[in-house]
């Protein structure tokens, strides 16, 4: 469904992604692990067009998509829920999920979005309930959902997110990770990027690891875990408890 | 004969509310430009002047009936205010805050040369909208054409609010002035909405300058002077902030008024600049505007 080849991207005059490969197929859950700085959210932010392609091919439904403008992208079915939730603080709960759905609004379509409305609102029953607040008011937690619930609003079909879980409880976390087991169950396709690999290659079908903004490694979710060097550099268990 | 010193007072009112009616639809083009790019377009006066000067042509030399005239006068600025922005801000990729500020003082400049070049240097009038006979009550008198400003106004207030609540075009503006990148990636093509910010900006501009034409004459340089003004009731108000935009409008007006009336009337165009200067130093944040917001803001 997304194929990515050789992609290469700059931050200012710094190369970040120096020639990447990954593929993602349809109704798969494919992770992105990694430390900090490795390139994880460059990659989402290039695929969503925010950063632009150096070189190297990314391609979506076969179609070749590096160079399309971000609502250009929303429109072929990608949806990206950014680092740091982004939303719309300044607006209502409703109006953040009606813009959600702006890329593929029209007259006619409004039955078919106020369906997606309510499949979304059932996904996050607490949308519902704080529909009319500012959705700056919002907690960390609830932000979050709304930024997933936004991006669910334009029916991609292939949906990235970035660090779902960046600054929450616990509990939120788990919260969230079963919102992505649920969307597993509507079918929908999604590229994760967590910094809480333990969780994410438990939920995941596929992952890669990024170093300096290359794939170290790629496999399933089963191997990787198994695997001594990412359990000592990801999964945090030390040389010791490995070796035993 | 003693005219009271209320009815006076209230004299000075009256007038003060509707000169403070057009700052703060100036204050309001102002606004939603800000809110748009985050600069502010030092062209917005000149829209207002183009309003009157445009009015004036298609009523006095080609005898169009004002309720046309005003529609086709309000398309022909909107029109210009895109082309403005297409051709001076739209190729300006990357340019800073500053750049396209100081881009729409060329603007501003280009315009009203290009007026002093159409419509020469003298002043034109237009006709009131209905009666010249004031209106009196307690003693002081209102003209007609004072109520069809306060109207517009009003109007003009209420269908933006209508058009920034509940339409998705509006919501989507807001929705670029609250967090661009976001806009981006729901679909919305932020350089679009500002085209759009810049002709919703120009409309409001000629809707004023048509309205304040019949009490308040208009050349090619009146927009400076307006738009200074409404500069100052925009930052009053706080800026990007419509509502604190009209209150501050009314605010300036008023002082203006009753300063020109009770002190001297030399002094009328130092008291928006005072007011400014004041707001400047005690509460830059305006008098409705966000202190955390301001604090966010880059230059």
């Amino acid at each position: 469904m997304l194929r990515i080849a050789n992609l290469v991207s700059c931050i200012g005059r710094v190369e970040i992604l120096k020639g990447v490969s990954l593929h993602v197929q349809e109704k798969e859950i494919v992770t992105l692990i990694g430390g900090n700085g490795a390139g994880k959210s460059t990659l989402l932010n290039t695929i969503a067009g925010l950063i632009p392609a150096r070189a190297g091919r990314i391609e979506f439904m076969d179609r070749e998509i590096s160079r399309l403008s971000p609502p250009r992208i929303v429109r072929q079915g990608i949806a990206l829920v950014p680092e740091g939730r982004q939303i719309f603080s300044s607006m209502s709960v409703a109006d953040n999920l009606l813009l959600g759905s702006y890329s593929t609004y029209s007259r006619s379509m409004k039955p078919e979005i106020e369906a997606r409305l309510e499949s979304v609102m059932e996904l996050f029953p607490i949308l519902r309930r704080r529909s009319k607040q500012l959705a700056g008011a919002l907690s960390g937690g609830e932000q979050q959902m709304l930024a997933i619930a936004r991006a669910l609003m334009s029916d991609p079909k292939l949906i990235l997110l970035d660090e779902p879980s960046m600054g929450l409880a616990p509990r939120i976390v788990e919260e969230i990770f079963q919102t992505i087991e649920e969307l597993r169950r509507r079918s929908m396709t999604v590229l994760l990027i967590e910094q809480n690999a333990r969780m994410a290659l438990d939920l995941a079908d596929r992952g890669y690891v990024v170093e300096t903004g290359q794939i170290v490694m790629e496999g399933d979710c089963e191997d990787l875990k198994r695997n001594r060097e990412i359990e000592r550099a990801y999964l945090g268990k030390a040389y010791q408890e490995i070796w035993e | 004969m003693g005219i009271s010193i209320w009815s006076q007072i209230l004299q000075y009112l009256v007038t003060g509310v509707s000169i403070g009616s057009i700052y703060g639809m100036v204050a309001i083009g102002f606004n939603i430009i800000y809110n748009a790019t985050g600069i502010i377009n030092f062209a917005q006066g000149e829209f207002v002047m183009l309003g009157g000067m445009i009015m004036v042509t298609l009523t006095a030399a080609f005898g169009a009936p004002v309720i046309v005239a005003f529609f086709l006068t309000v398309a022909i600025v909107a029109l210009i205010g895109g082309l403005f922005e297409r051709l001076a801000i739209y190729p300006l990729k990357n340019a800073g805050v500053l750049s396209l500020i100081i881009v729409t003082i060329g603007g501003s400049i280009v315009l009203k040369g290009v007026a002093m070049f159409v419509w020469g240097k003298e002043s034109y009038a237009l006709p009131h909208f209905s009666s010249e006979e004031p209106i009196p009550i307690l003693g002081a008198s209102i003209l007609p054409q004072t109520l069809w400003i306060l109207g517009a106004m009003l109007l003009t207030v209420v269908l933006l609010t209508l058009f920034f609540r509940f339409t998705l075009i509006g919501r989507a503006m807001r929705a670029c002035s609250s967090n661009r990148t976001a806009a981006y990636l729901v679909g919305i093509d932020a350089r679009q909405m500002v085209c759009l910010s810049f002709i919703l900006s120009a409309a409001i501009g000629a809707v004023a300058g048509i309205i304040i034409t019949p009490i308040a004459l208009v050349d090619y340089n009146r927009g400076f002077l307006l738009a200074l003004k409404g500069f100052s009731a925009a930052v009053l108000g706080g800026l990007g902030n419509s509502a604190g935009a009209v209150i501050a409008g009314f605010l300036i007006g008023i002082l203006e008024s009753l300063g020109a009336g009770l002190v001297s009337s030399g002094y009328k165009d130092a008291i928006a600049l005072i007011v400014l200067l004041v707001i400047l130093f005690v509460r830059p944040s305006g008098i409705l505007g966000d202190k955390e917001a301001l604090k966010h803001r880059s230059f």
